[in-house]
């Protein structure tokens, strides 16, 4: 349609047909097949080996905070590096064993290993708001079931217990090891999460678990994963990774650089503090001791044999503000806790009521001062528990 | 057939491309919008 001088626009054909139009459909397809396969082969290269430099823990900027997942594979392998020689000790739980508070130079897991020597390999895989049924636990079955003489050590506590498969944030894990069948058998296990995904709600979970298939053919989780920690990472934006975020994820170091003098204290509202604190002195904790059993039921016999549970007491910092009766069913709940752990299978302890203030950053999380008394408790069993196992003599 | 091989290479650099980018697309609809906030208790 003309309209005097010129042509109206709605005669010029778009950019995208006149590019389409000069495409050859049958090149463009395979080409396109040709990329994405690729990928996948890429993908599976990528997973075949460590990627990880000087790994010493998880922390904010590769981990589940900052968008970056790494996968059940990459932590397979990093494990897999450790000489068959040495006894794997796995490190899972919270944010307590992670070492929230305490410089990776400085990190208790360091202390552990220095102790342990040569003959011990420790692979700190603690989370930030993780727990000790999930991502360390995953990584220790797959190990055990590839033969390697595994310990597990974690913490339990302020996250509690949630339904196999619904354990966020970190439930991608789990879908990824039983997608890669890394995972031991447990038919019990198989059942609760057969349960837990019939619920209608739980479309999400379902959706997971078919992801998780089709990256065990395709590995686009660990091929982007492998280039976010290697080359650039450009899936997601995070403040903690704002000054810089596309950079790869192995040049960003461990945020945690500065000693917590004096502890985080300061930075927490006293009273809800105190709160919070009260919860593991009420007389409904013991309600908690049922999530326990459930977990020692569904955990696979090899792993829960191997798994030494510590229990760790709140800061004094709080704790010292109990009324009596308060301090009191505290002590009650913590050696109860140790003992329902201890009634599910699991080798437990519970440590730290005599500890200071200083032994703490906060009301849950420990100091590096702390980090070696947890050392001091932690050793020796691990020891025991490897003499118990016939890995040493 | 005139410009065929530049065609070719276009189709086939696009395709490339968008094979790629599909890849990178199951790998990113798996991350959550936004990444969850650590709070300790």
């Amino acid at each position: 349609m003309r309209q005097g001088i010129g042509h109206s626009t709605s005669d010029r054909v778009p950019l995208i047909d006149r590019i389409g139009g000069f495409l050859s459909p049958p090149v463009f397809f395979c080409a396109v097949a040709i990329g994405f396969l690729s990928s996948a082969l890429l993908g599976n290269r990528s997973a075949q080996f460590n990627m990880f430099r000087n790994f010493v823990r998880i922390h904010q900027l590769i981990g589940t905070e900052t968008l970056f997942d790494v996968t059940a594979l990459q932590i397979h392998r990093l494990l897999q590096e450790v000489p068959a020689s040495k006894i794997l000790v796995v490190v899972g739980g919270s944010s307590r064993l992670n070492g929230v508070g305490q410089r990776p130079q400085e990190l208790w897991s360091r202390h552990l290993q220095e102790r342990l020597g040569a003959d011990y390999a420790v692979v700190n895989l603690a989370l930030r708001a993780g727990a000790a049924d999930q991502f360390g636990s995953h990584a220790a079955e797959a190990m055990i079931k590839a033969g390697r003489r595994v310990l597990y050590i974690a913490d339990w506590g302020p996250i509690g217990f949630v339904p196999v498969g619904g354990q966020r944030p970190y439930w991608y894990f789990f879908y990824d090891s039983l997608a890669r069948d890394l995972l031991l058998d447990s038919p019990i296990r198989d059942q609760r999460l057969e349960e837990f995904e019939s619920r209608p709600e739980q479309a999400v979970t379902r959706e997971l678990r078919l992801r998780s298939r089709l990256n065990r053919w395709l590995y686009f989780n660990d091929l982007w994963t492998y280039a976010g920690y290697h080359y650039a990472f450009f899936a997601g934006w995070d403040w903690l990774i704002s000054e810089n975020p596309f950079a790869a994820r192995s040049t960003l170091s461990d945020p945690e650089q500065a000693e917590a003098v004096g502890g985080f204290y300061r930075f927490y509202d006293f009273e809800q503090t105190m709160r919070t604190a009260a919860l593991f002195a009420s007389a409904q904790f013991a309600n908690s001791f049922d999530q326990v059993t459930e977990w020692g039921r569904i955990t696979p016999t090899p792993l829960r044999d191997r798994s030494l549970i510590v229990w760790i007491a709140l800061s004094p910092f709080y704790t010292h503000h109990f009324s009596g009766e308060d301090r009191s069913r505290h002590t009650d709940n913590m050696v109860a806790s140790a003992e329902a752990l201890r009634h599910a299978g699991f080798r437990s302890i519970e440590i730290g009521r005599d500890w200071a203030a200083d032994d703490f950053v906060d009301l849950v999380h420990v100091s590096e001062k702390g980090g070696r008394k947890l050392v001091d408790v932690v050793a020796p069993l691990v020891t025991q528990m490897a003499r118990d196992h016939g890995y040493i003599q | 057939m005139a410009y065929r091989l530049p065609r070719w290479i276009l189709s086939a650099v696009l395709g490339l491309g968008v094979g790629v980018m599909l890849h990178f697309a199951l790998y990113r609809i798996g991350l959550p919008i936004q990444p969850f906030i650590y709070q300790a208790f």
